[in-house]
């Protein structure tokens, strides 16, 4: 139901969202939406199954919250790989290994490279909204394309992989070209 | 079917077996087609339901992000599948999200479909599967095939099965063209001969066949009618000679019965009248007896010529007594009641009651001891005529052995019963004239007689009495050597 509101919405939008700013309420309900997806084509491996992590499934966010109350409400609605979703923003370094996904929004992808560090090659997804970043070890990059202004992704399916996630071939086809 | 009536029997056949082998073909290949179009289809929207489902599954991340390009360009890879016309993708909500077409279509399927999730028409294919992603339903896929394939299968089946057909037949023509010989070859050979028969009528001829089967059957039964037919012409001509035979037989006896009857007839008008005269003359006859009686004793007893021809009166006046007595006995009727009588103690009373010549030797040999029932007087009269014609045929034979001068001639008269099972029988055998041959063939006529006197009925009442007493009379004889006469009579007659 959600998921074909945001279709509906995407499509009524769209004019409107063409003449969107980076920022834009909208556009963050659409990335809320894709997150949700991704997790439809995504595996983690079994450290962090439902089972294992107290039936929460982390989503973190470093710098400030773009989502508003977006993620709020999709967590009141749905469930990340039959578990409740949990936002945890700026979590201390040492809980960064627990996230199942770790949202850097502009314009703070400079400290990519350092988080990657922290991370050391766990199990996490990191997602990205900055060109570039898919090859600075990026696992998805949302890229803003076209005269609609759709909104897409890229995927470095190296880097995805390199933390034990297993990625659909569906989502992979759907990544545009780095 | 007056045609086919009328057909000759190979043909008949031919075409049962023809038309046999072409139903079945017919049927069997009707049936397999129905089958094989169902099949056809079940598996065409298998193979739909598969593509769908996989088009569908390929589909499920590009609707899941509302990627509209990406589905166009994986629909489009249906190119690949020219029989898929139109496709179409619809999110959650129904809304198109994409599409592929060949053809211009409404691109919405209508609720039945939607309902049923395929529909198989004459010419085209539709099915609507959900698209599911974890359980949950993201959208729909619509694809519509026509059915070019089906029909390009259908017509190549078709002529497969005419070719089938026309092979088929063609070996069945030829299979029937020999197998019916097992029946029409049997049934052709009968009828040539039963025209044969016909036309030469000749039933000596016959059919042959060694088989077990009713047309085995039926040759025996023919050759059985053929013998019989055979047998009664046979018989027809036969009966044919034997019957002018026998007219001439039945001929003969009637002619011989109708001469009897006459004769009857004759003799019982003969009796009526002889009676009558017989009677009339008996008071007149003894009249000039004793009137020759008186005139003889008032004769003087030494007029010699004058008793002499008295005498000779007299003697005649005897004889016309004894014709009128023997006309008497025939027409008189019988004798109201049978008697027991023992019979040799009644023949020899008879004997002594006769004159008998001094020259004859008489011997009696009554040995049979028996009684029988018979009407007495009628029976004394029958020995007494046989008795008479004996002695008459010795006397005669006297009479020529005196004038040739002979001195010793025969004159025996032998009288016997015999006791014969069940029969009495009395001969007398004599050693008189005998009958000549040409006469002894008319010994039983009446009025048949060589006698100088009498009226030729002594045998015919002998037999008519002895018939009567139902026995009978047989008479023996050879001319100059003598007669045996033979009666004989039942020990006990049926009433």
């Amino acid at each position: 139901m959600f998921l074909g509101a945001i279709v509906v919405i995407l499509f009524l939008v769209l004019p409107v969202l063409s003449i969107a700013k980076n920022g834009d309420f909208n556009e963050y309900v659409v990335k809320a939406g894709f997150l949700y997806s991704f997790t439809k084509f995504i595996d983690w491996p079994e450290e962090k199954s439902k089972l294992k992590s107290n039936g929460k499934f982390y989503l973190c966010l470093f710098g400030e919250n773009p989502f508003g109350n977006v993620l709020k409400n999709l967590a009141k609605k749905r469930k990340f790989k039959g578990a409740d979703l949990v936002i945890n923003e700026n979590p201390p370094s040492d809980d960064l290994k627990k996230c199942h996904i770790l949202f850097i929004p502009k314009p703070y992808g400079s400290f990519l490279r350092s988080l990657l560090k922290v991370i050391d090659k766990a199990p996490v997804l990191i997602v990205t909204e900055e060109d570039g970043l898919i090859r600075e070890g990026s696992g998805i990059n949302f890229v803003i394309k076209g005269r609609k202004s759709k909104i897409r992704f890229q995927i470095n399916r190296k880097a995805v992989e390199q933390g034990g996630l297993w990625i659909s071939s569906e989502l992979l086809k759907l990544g545009i070209p780095n | 079917m007056q045609i086919l009536k009328d057909l000759r029997i190979r043909a008949k056949l031919t075409m049962i077996l023809l038309g046999t082998t072409f139903l079945t073909l017919l049927f069997s290949s009707f049936f397999f087609i129905i089958k094989d179009t169902k099949t056809f289809k079940t598996n065409l929207v298998n193979n739909l339901s598969t593509l769908a489902g996989a088009v569908g599954a390929n589909n499920r991340s590009a609707l899941e992000f509302g990627d509209a390009i990406t589905a166009k360009n994986t629909l489009s890879y249906l190119k690949e599948e020219p029989q898929i016309l139109f496709a179409a993708l619809y999110d959650k909500n129904g809304v198109l999200f994409a599409s592929y077409s060949q053809i211009e279509k409404e691109p919405f399927p209508s609720p039945e479909l939607i309902k049923v999730g395929h529909i198989i028409a004459d010419q085209y294919v539709e099915i609507f599967r959900p698209i599911i992603l974890k359980g949950e339903k993201i959208g729909s896929i619509y694809l519509y095939s026509h059915l070019k394939n089906l029909q390009i299968q259908r017509d190549k089946y078709l002529v497969f099965v005419a070719l089938v057909m026309f092979v088929a037949l063609l070996f069945s023509f030829f299979f029937s063209i020999r197998v019916q010989r097992v029946i029409s070859d049997p049934i052709l050979s009968l009828t040539s001969t039963a025209k044969l028969v016909a036309t030469k009528s000749d039933y000596a001829i016959r059919v042959h066949r060694d088989s077990k089967d009713e047309l085995g059957t039926l040759f025996e039964s023919f050759n059985d009618m053929l013998s019989q037919i055979q047998k009664g012409n046979l018989e027809l001509r036969q009966y044919r000679d034997n019957l002018e035979q026998l007219i001439e037989e039945r001929t003969e006896k009637l002619k011989t019965t109708q001469k009897e009857l006459v004769q009857k007839e004759r003799l019982a008008l003969l009796g009526e009248l002889s009676a009558k005269v017989a009677h009339e003359l008996r008071n007149p006859l003894g009249t000039i007896r004793n009137v020759i009686f008186s005139l003889s004793c008032s004769t003087p007893k030494n007029d010699e010529s004058a008793h002499n021809l008295l005498e000779m009166v007299e003697r005649n006046i005897v004889r016309c007594n004894g014709i009128i007595e023997e006309l008497l006995d025939f027409a008189r009727p019988h004798s109201p009641k049978k008697e027991w009588v023992q019979m040799d103690k009644h023949l020899n009373e008879i004997l002594n009651e006769q004159k008998l010549d001094n020259d004859f030797s008489i011997q009696k040999n009554f040995n049979s001891g028996v009684s029988v029932l018979i009407y007495k007087e009628r029976f004394r009269r029958a020995i007494i005529n046989i008795l008479e014609n004996s002695l008459q045929a010795l006397s005669e034979k006297k009479a020529k052995g005196n004038k040739k001068k002979e001195t010793t001639i025969e004159l025996n008269l032998n009288i016997k019963t015999i006791l014969n099972s069940n029969t009495l029988e009395i001969f007398f055998i004599d050693t008189g004239l005998g009958i000549p041959e040409e006469e002894f063939k008319n010994i039983f006529t009446p009025l048949y007689s060589t006698k100088s006197f009498g009226v030729g009925l002594g045998l015919p009442i002998v037999k008519e009495i002895m018939n009567q007493h139902q026995g009978g009379v047989e008479i023996l004889s050879k001319e100059n050597e003598g007669s045996t006469a033979k009666l004989w009579i039942p020990l006990f007659a049926k009433d």
